[in-house]
C-alpha cells in the first residue's frame, strides 16, 4: 500500500492517442470514518524511505569516484528532508472523519479539523483555480476524484479519492512532495461509511445560533 | 498503450500544474497592488456630533457589490457575497454613530427611498488592504463621492478586538466626507434635496401626475413646482413609502444578526489572509535574495507554508458556512399589506424588488391607472 512513486516516473499517454470518455462522478456523499486496520501509518512509511536512503548511501560508498564526496542530501532523500516530509504527511493525513456533500454542481469533502476539498462539477475538468498562494486543481472520472495543490517551497499535495465498487469503502491516497524530496511520500487511508446519527444527535450550521445539534431523527427523504 | 485510470488522471493534473518534474512556479509574491489603487487613507478619527445636521437627512446604504472572484470558486463567491453585506452594515453603523444623520438604512438594492444613497463596489479585500469604489449621490443628482478609496491595515490593527474593525478608518473617512458635504450646503440647498427626493419617489409611482413637478438643469434635478399639501395622492404615496420602509426594517434585523454573529469569523479570515499576504511578501523577498536554501524543505518551512494556506482555507470555509446559514435563515419574508399576508421568496435583493413591484401595482390599481 505504501508506494514511492515520483510523477516523473509515471507513463505518459501518447499525445495523439484516443481520449477516453469521462464518466460522471458517482455519489460520494455520506459520512466516513477511518479504518485503521486497513490504512497506512506514516512511521511505517518513514522506515521505507530511510531504508531507501540507506541503500543509496551504501551504493554511493561503493563507488565514491563516480559519485563525489558523500553528503547528507542524496537525490533529494536526506533523512532530514524525508522526516520533514513525513511530518507533513502526518499533519495532512490526520483527519479521521470525512463528511462528503455532493450535488450536481459540486462535491465538498469536509475533513475533521482541516479545510474541505471542493470541486466544481459544473466546469470542464480539470478545474484549475489560481490563488495568491499557488494553484489548485481537481478532476474526476466515475469512482475517482483527484485534488492537487501546488504551494510555495515546492510543496505539492495530491489527494486521490477512490470509491470501492460496493460504495461503502473509500480510499484516500495522499501524496506529498517538496522541492527537496522529489520522490513523494504516499499515504493511503481507508474510510468506511458510518452513521453519524447513531451517536444520537446531528448538527447543522445556522446563522443566529451557529452550530445547532439536535437529537431529533433526520427528515425522511 | 493501456494506462490505468488513476495514472491518466494524475498525469492530467500534473500537466495542468506546470509539470511534476519541475518545481512549481513561485506564486505571485503578493496580490498585485493594482496601479490605479489610490494611496491608503491612513488614520482617520470619526467626527461625531451631538445633534444631527438640520434638516435631518435620511441615508440609504446599498449592500455593496462583491469583489470579483476569479475562476468561479463557489466558496469564495459566497464569502465575497456575505462580506459585501457585512461591510455595508459596518458603514451603516459608523454613519449612525457619527450622529450627523436622520435614519441610516441598509438597502438590499438601489432605491429612491432615501434622499442620499451610498453604494460601493469592492475592488479588493484581504486582511491587508480594502479598496472600494464609493459613490454617494443625492436625489438632485449631486455627486458627493465618486472615487476609489483604499485603507491598509497596520500591525496595530491586529489582533482584532472583539468589536474591532481593522478598516474602521475607511468608514470614518466616508462618514466625515458625507457630513462635511451636507454641512457645506446652504439651508435652501438642503431643503431642496429633501423636496426633490419626495417628488422623485412620487414620480416613480405616478409619473403622469408628478413628473412635471420636477425639472432638470445642468444634470441636476430641481423642484419646478410643488403639489398642493392636500393632494390626496400624496397620502397614498406616503402609505406606499411606509410599506417599503416596513420591508427595509424587516430585513434590517437579518443584517444586524449577520453583523453580530459573523464579525468574529470575518475577523479571523482577515487575520488569516493578512498572514498569507505577509508570508508571501517575506517569501518573495527570500526568493529574490536567494537566501532561502538553508531552510527550504525543512519541516518548519513546509509547515509554515501549509499552516498559512490551511488557515485561510479554514476561515474561508467558516465564512462559507455562515453564508449558507444566512441564506437558510433569510427565507421567506412575510409582509402584510392592509390585512393581506404576502410571502416573498428568493434573495433579499430579489424580494425587495418583488415587494416594490407589488406596491407599485397596488398603487396603480388603487388610482385606476
Amino acid at each position: 500500500m505504501v508506494l514511492m512513486l515520483g510523477c516523473g516516473t509515471k507513463p505518459r499517454p501518447a499525445p495523439d492517442g484516443p481520449v477516453r470518455e469521462r464518466q460522471p462522478l458517482l455519489d460520494f456523499s455520506g459520512s466516513w470514518e477511518v479504518d485503521f486496520s486497513a490504512s497506512d501509518s506514516v512511521p511505517r512509511q518513514i522506515s521505507a524511505n530511510l531504508r531507501q536512503w540507506q541503500r543509496d548511501m551504501e551504493r554511493r560508498a561503493r563507488t565514491p569516484s563516480r559519485s563525489g564526496p558523500l553528503t547528507l542530501n542524496l537525490g533529494g532523500r536526506s533523512p532530514e528532508a524525508v522526516l520533514a516530509l513525513a511530518d507533513m504527511a502526518e499533519l495532512i493525513t490526520a483527519p479521521e472523519l470525512l463528511q462528503i456533500l455532493q450535488d450536481t454542481s459540486s462535491v465538498r469533502v469536509r475533513r475533521e479539523n482541516s479545510f474541505a476539498l471542493v470541486c466544481q462539477l459544473t466546469r470542464e475538468p480539470p478545474v484549475v483555480t489560481n490563488t495568491p498562494f499557488g494553484r489548485e486543481a481537481c478532476t474526476w472520472d466515475g469512482r475517482e476524484l483527484l485534488f492537487r495543490v501546488a504551494l510555495p517551497e515546492g510543496l505539492v499535495i495530491e489527494h486521490q479519492l477512490l470509491l470501492a465498487e460496493n460504495r461503502n469503502t473509500l480510499a484516500l491516497t495522499t501524496e506529498v512532495s517538496s522541492s527537496r524530496v522529489r520522490e513523494p511520500l504516499r499515504v493511503r487511508k481507508v474510510y468506511r461509511r458510518y452513521d453519524p446519527t447513531a451517536q444520537g444527535f446531528r448538527c447543522t450550521e445556522t446563522l443566529s445560533k451557529g452550530r445547532v445539534c439536535t437529537t431529533e431523527a433526520p427528515p425522511k427523504p | 498503450m493501456k494506462h490505468s485510470l488513476p495514472l491518466v488522471l494524475i498525469m492530467f493534473l500534473c500537466l495542468q500544474l506546470a509539470g511534476c518534474g519541475q518545481q512549481p512556479t513561485v506564486p505571485t509574491v503578493k496580490q498585485p497592488a493594482a496601479p490605479d489603487w489610490p494611496p491608503a487613507i491612513g488614520k482617520v478619527p470619526l467626527v461625531t456630533r451631538a445633534e444631527p445636521i438640520e434638516p435631518m437627512l435620511d441615508v440609504g446604504v446599498v449592500i455593496f457589490t462583491p469583489a470579483p472572484v476569479p475562476g468561479g470558486d463557489e466558496a469564495l463567491s459566497a464569502v465575497r457575497d456575505v462580506e459585501s453585506k457585512l461591510l455595508a452594515t459596518r458603514l451603516r453603523r459608523v454613519l449612525t454613530r457619527s450622529g450627523a444623520w436622520g435614519a441610516v438604512r441598509l438597502l438590499p438594492d438601489s432605491s429612491l427611498l432615501t434622499p442620499l444613497e451610498v453604494s460601493a463596489t469592492l475592488l479588493h479585500s484581504d486582511g491587508n488592504d480594502l479598496v472600494l469604489r464609493v459613490r454617494a449621490v443625492d436625489a438632485t443628482g449631486r455627486i458627493w463621492i465618486n472615487e476609489a478609496l483604499h485603507d491598509q491595515t497596520t500591525e496595530a490593527d491586529y489582533p482584532i478586538a472583539p468589536d474591532g474593525d481593522p478598516f474602521a478608518d475607511l468608514w470614518h473617512d466616508i462618514a466625515n466626507r458625507l457630513a462635511a458635504q451636507w454641512s457645506q450646503l446652504s439651508h435652501e440647498e438642503r431643503r431642496a434635496v429633501l423636496t426633490v427626493a419626495e417628488l422623485r419617489y412620487a414620480a416613480s409611482l405616478a409619473p403622469q401626475q408628478f413628473a412635471e413637478y420636477l425639472g432638470e438643469r445642468d444634470g441636476r434635478r430641481y423642484a419646478a413646482r410643488l403639489p398642493a399639501e392636500s393632494d390626496p395622492m400624496l397620502k397614498r404615496i406616503a402609505a406606499i413609502r411606509g410599506s417599503e420602509l416596513m420591508f427595509i426594517d424587516a430585513v434590517d434585523e437579518q443584517y444586524v444578526d449577520l453583523q453580530q454573529s459573523m464579525s468574529a469569523t470575518y475577523a479571523a479570515w482577515c487575520s488569516a489572509t493578512k498572514a498569507r499576504a505577509d508570508w508571501l511578501e517575506s517569501y518573495g523577498e527570500r526568493v529574490a535574495r536567494r537566501d532561502n536554501d538553508a531552510d527550504a524543505g525543512s519541516f518548519a518551512s513546509l509547515q509554515s507554508v501549509y499552516s498559512t494556506y490551511r488557515a485561510v482555507k479554514v476561515q474561508e470555509q467558516d465564512l462559507f458556512d455562515y453564508a449558507l446559514g444566512f441564506r437558510n435563515e433569510a427565507v421567506p419574508t412575510v409582509m402584510e399589506y392592509e390585512g393581506r399576508a404576502i410571502e416573498l421568496k428568493g434573495s433579499l435583493e430579489s424580494r425587495y424588488r418583488q415587494w416594490r413591484a407589488l406596491l407599485a401595482d397596488i398603487f396603480r390599481l388603487e388610482q385606476g391607472f
